[in-house]
């Protein structure tokens, strides 16, 4: 027992019997994961907020890619950055946008992290510009659906 | 080995006192001054620095505070309870459970005093940390002042230079297996291997091997404290598997903890189950959390199977005053080989403390060193424990009381009518013998359940539902449901597939998925969601190890092997229990030796045990499992009797050894060391971090901090929560967030609905595989994860559990 204290391996087995070891994760969310928008104008901006947490227990240098994509194979990234997080610590994002999918819905707004399997993403219906201001409209109507309900 | 042992003095302390009898003439002068010792010192000093520590909010060193908490409010009432004479002559062990289940009871109706009167006069929270120090403090100088009053005559105690080379290698064993499976549910919680915990499993078989072995030079208390460890080490094994709240029922066990925690204070109509209606999982846990002050899981985790261990002690102290040691010790090994009590017990909390009520109530009825009022009050009290703790415990055990009755009765009225006949005929000791089950202990027994169970907590109501289903059901005015389990069972030959379940559970979700169109926005129309046909998938098997592909080669098929072994297990038990049911009735000696009470509820088990069986939806709604182990309380002294006539033929003496064989044979496999030994069998919690329990049942850090993400957004309670089974252990259990109003719906791909939040977890995401729950069975199938892909966005990802909105 005393020789398996000397050796890391054998102190290692020690620790894994008597400790609770951390597990290491990294989460990626929506920061209002209720009031995402559903429906968008084609060629305009719509505000995305997430939120990555290093859970891994090492300081890592996190790259968040938005994307979009749709049933046509249309596929292109929408905004990315890069930064250093600390075990423990998020990192809030907020972007706004433009919109490329063609009309055929749904258009795909993924998140992902490039290097982790986590992603998340929400679904859009595109409307042509010409129907803009009934868009914003119905919108602005589903917004304060929104607020009344919570 | 089927041979009586000398009890040894140690065993009966004392002669006791009648306190009905003496009760009445207390006065100042029959409290003797109190002498200075050093043990009492201590003992107030402890107390004081506890007492100043809770009042203070000061948090006392780890392991340390805890073992204190736990001291002050069980362990010292329940020791100074042991040194007084209130419970007459009787061993350590019965004492201990008479203590302890005194305690217990003073603990929960203590606290419901204090619930119900404390808000009358101002103080709203009856149930947070100085309140409930106040009532441990009245228990222990009310404790004191007993022993003061009604002191041993004799202290019962062990002197460490006599025990014995024997004793002291069992001791350390059975305390090897204990560290052995908290070191080995560590480790496995960590994501290593299960070494430690077959090591548990291992020197658990020896120690037992060497018990019986020595069963001539070990004595009566140290046996008992063998046991108890040794059941401690097997519910440790589970209980601390994961470091949250892990398992079944206890999910929502925690919740109704967690909820009279938040308000400081019980109340029925905070949330209105039958769960919530158990002071046994309400009450008492936050009494216990606030003066031991340990993470809330570990409660449940660890100090309930502290208390809970002392059943099988209990079970061994019946089965003593029958039956000889071995008979008794092997009735004890019976009932912590069922399957139940390893894998389940742990997450049934209120039933742990229901049964130890129990087992405590059938040690008051068998007692006949107590006049018959005395045992009629303490089955009484016992009974109320019951009600109190677990409401289904009360039903079984107040089924088995009123067969043992009519049995007692039909007797008593057959050797009347015979007596009147033949005038001088001799009533034969069983129908002459003054019983303790009789119509007015019954009544004030129904009176408890019905105050308790109708008028208090109005959460008797389901009982009547089962009823009348049950009734319907044999009827043949519905179809009833069985349990799957039902099939291990003599009685039955044929259970409805897997897949015949699944249907039959799919057919009920497109069911109310019509019924409930027009109101609810489901995410595929109806003609879609009749196209999700689910498929059952055989539960995956463990591979086979080194040994395993060993026996393979040689021709023996290892996965078949395990599980003949298993439904071999099951129906020998029963097969025992109903030879030891016949052994009694025709073997004379046998029945001089064994009290006719005794008789009439060891068969009141088997016949409430048989009704669950056959009547349908009992099974599904009670759990045809969890009947059997509360059965083995009583029958487990009768299986063994079983056992022994049926290898009678072996001769009188070398009857008992294959019976232990067997005993043996079934724990090796009932604790999955067998199947972990060989593989090609299903995954055991207790030993694997797989299988259908632990997907099932497993919280991990990822599924804590999803759900607490889950319940910081906003829109989450109105629009509900849909989750695989088992979908109670994502419910919010945080001060801040827990509530009577949530409930978690079913994520059966029909009924998936538009706005809910849908949680996939661990399980699902790496094997595909959800579990259904339905008639009490949980089949896995695979989940069509692709529909919430297409129709939902996926809000959160932690790697190990997906949220989708």
């Amino acid at each position: 027992m005393a020789v398996s204290l000397l050796l890391p391996a054998g102190r290692h087995q020690w620790a894994l019997s008597i400790f609770r070891q951390p597990a290491h994760y990294t989460v990626l969310a929506f920061k209002d994961a209720s009031g995402l928008p559903t429906t968008g104008i084609s060629g305009s901006a719509i505000p995305v907020s997430f939120t990555v947490g290093n859970q891994e227990g090492r300081t890592l240098t996190y790259r968040y890619v938005v994307r979009e994509a749709d049933p046509l194979d249309f596929s292109a990234t929408m905004a990315t950055a890069a930064r250093r997080l600390g075990p423990g610590r998020t990192w809030t994002v907020s972007v706004d946008v433009k919109l490329r999918c063609s009309l055929v819905p749904p258009c795909r707004i993924q998140v992902s992290v490039p290097g982790h399997p986590e992603r998340i993403d929400f679904l859009v219906i595109l409307k042509h510009a010409a129907r803009k201001h009934k868009a914003r409209k119905s919108s602005r109507s589903a917004s304060r659906h929104h607020v009344r309900r919570t | 080995m089927y041979d009586e042992r000398e009890i040894v003095a140690t065993d009966f302390p004392d002669a006791g006192i009648d306190v009905t009898e003496r009760w009445r003439d207390v006065s100042w002068r029959d409290f003797p001054r109190i002498e200075f010792s050093w043990a009492l010192a201590a003992s107030a000093c402890l107390v004081v620095i506890l007492n100043v520590s809770v009042i203070a909010g000061l948090a006392l060193p780890p392991f340390i505070g805890p073992a204190l908490g736990f001291w002050f409010l069980v362990v010292q009432p329940v020791y100074v309870l042991c040194r007084t004479s209130l419970w007459g002559q009787m061993s350590i062990a019965e004492r201990v459970g008479l203590s302890l289940t005194s305690v217990l009871l003073y603990l929960m109706l203590a606290g419901l005093a204090a619930d119900v009167m404390l808000p009358v006069v101002g103080l709203r929270r009856p149930l947070d940390p100085i309140p409930v120090l106040a009532l441990a403090d009245i228990a222990t100088v009310g404790v004191f002042l007993l022993q003061r009053r009604y002191p041993a005559q004799r202290a019962a105690s062990i002197s460490i230079a006599s025990v014995t080379r024997e004793e002291t290698r069992t001791l350390i064993a059975a305390a090897a297996c204990v560290v052995l499976a908290v070191l080995g549910a560590n480790r496995l919680n960590n994501g290593a291997g299960d070494q430690l915990s077959l090591a548990a499993l291992v020197t658990a078989v020896l120690t037992l091997v060497f018990l019986l072995i020595w069963r001539h030079e070990i004595r009566e208390t140290t046996t008992n404290i063998v046991l108890y460890l040794l059941s401690l080490s097997l519910l440790l094994m589970t209980s601390l598997r994961g470091w949250f709240v892990t398992g079944h029922d206890i999910q929502t066990e925690y919740q109704v903890f967690q909820l009279t925690m938040a308000h400081g204070r019980w109340d029925i109509a905070n949330f209105h189950n039958a769960y919530n209606a158990c002071l046994s999982i309400t009450i008492l846990p936050t009494e216990l959390a606030r003066v031991i002050g340990v993470a809330n899981p570990y409660i449940y985790k660890v100090f309930f199977q502290l208390i809970f261990a002392a059943c099988p002690v209990l079970v061994y102290t019946i089965a003593r005053r029958y039956w000889p040691v071995s008979v008794a010790m092997l009735a004890s090994i019976f009932f912590i080989s069922f399957p139940t009590f390893l894998a389940d017990m742990p997450f049934i909390n209120r039933q742990e403390i229901a049964l130890i009520f129990v087992a405590v109530a059938v040690l008051a009825l068998t007692n006949e060193t107590w006049s018959p009022r005395r045992r009629s009050i303490t089955l009484i009290v016992a009974c109320l424990g019951v009600e109190v703790s677990h409401y289904s415990s009360m039903y079984i055990f107040l089924g088995t009381m009123l067969v043992a009755w009519i049995m007692q009765a039909t007797m008593r009225l057959r050797h009347r009518t015979h007596r009147s006949r033949a005038a001088h005929a001799v009533p034969p000791p069983w129908a002459q013998a003054a019983s303790t089950i009789e119509v007015r202990s019954l009544l004030a027994v129904c009176a408890l359940t019905f105050a308790w169970g109708y008028l208090a907590t109005q959460s008797a109501g389901a009982v009547l539902t089962d009823a009348e289903s049950a009734i319907s059901g044999l009827l043949g005015h519905q179809v009833g449901a069985r349990s799957n389990n039902v099939g291990y069972s003599l009685l039955f030959w044929r259970t409805p597939s897997n897949q015949q379940v699944l249907d039959d559970y799919t057919n009920a979700a497109l069911k109310l998925r019509q019924a409930t169109l027009r109101d609810t926005t489901y995410i595929a129309p109806p003609g879609v969601a009749s196209a999700y046909n689910l498929r059952a998938v055989p539960e995956p098997l463990l591979p086979l190890t080194t040994a395993g592909r060993l026996l393979s080669d040689v021709g023996v098929p290892v996965a078949g092997l395990n599980t003949v072994i298993r439904l071999t297990a099951a129906q020998i038990e029963q097969l025992f229990v109903g030879a030891g049911i016949i052994a009694l009735l025709l073997a004379r000696w046998i029945r001089k030796r064994v009290g006719w009470e005794f008789f009439c509820i060891a068969v009141g088990s088997v016949v409430v045990l048989a009704v669950v069986t056959i009547v349908p939806d009992l099974s599904v709604d009670y759990g045809v499992l969890r009947v059997f182990q509360q059965a083995l309380i009583i029958i487990a002294p009768v299986l063994v009797t079983g056992a022994i006539a049926i290898f009678k033929p072996l001769g009188d003496a070398r009857a008992a050894w294959p019976a232990a064989a067997v005993c043996l044979g079934i724990f090796v496999s009932t604790t999955g060391l067998l199947p972990q030994v060989l593989g090609g069998y299903p995954a055991q919690l207790s030993l694997n971090n797989s299988g259908q329990y632990y997907n099932n049942y497993y919280m991990d850090s990822q599924d804590v901090a999803g759900v607490a993400w889950l319940s910081g957004q906003s829109g989450v309670l109105p629009s509900g929560i849909q989750a695989t089974h088992f979908s109670n252990r994502f419910l919010f259990t945080s001060p801040s967030a827990v509530t009577g109003q949530q409930f978690i719906e079913d994520a059966v791909p029909a009924l998936l609905r538009q706005h809910a939040w849908v949680i996939l977890d661990n399980s699902i995401l790496h094997t595909g595989l959800a579990t259904a729950s339905y008639d009490g069975d949980l089949i896995p199938y695979r989940y069509p994860t692709g529909v919430l892909r297409t129709n939902k966005n996926l809000v959160y990802d932690n790697g190990a559990m997906e949220i989708y909105r």
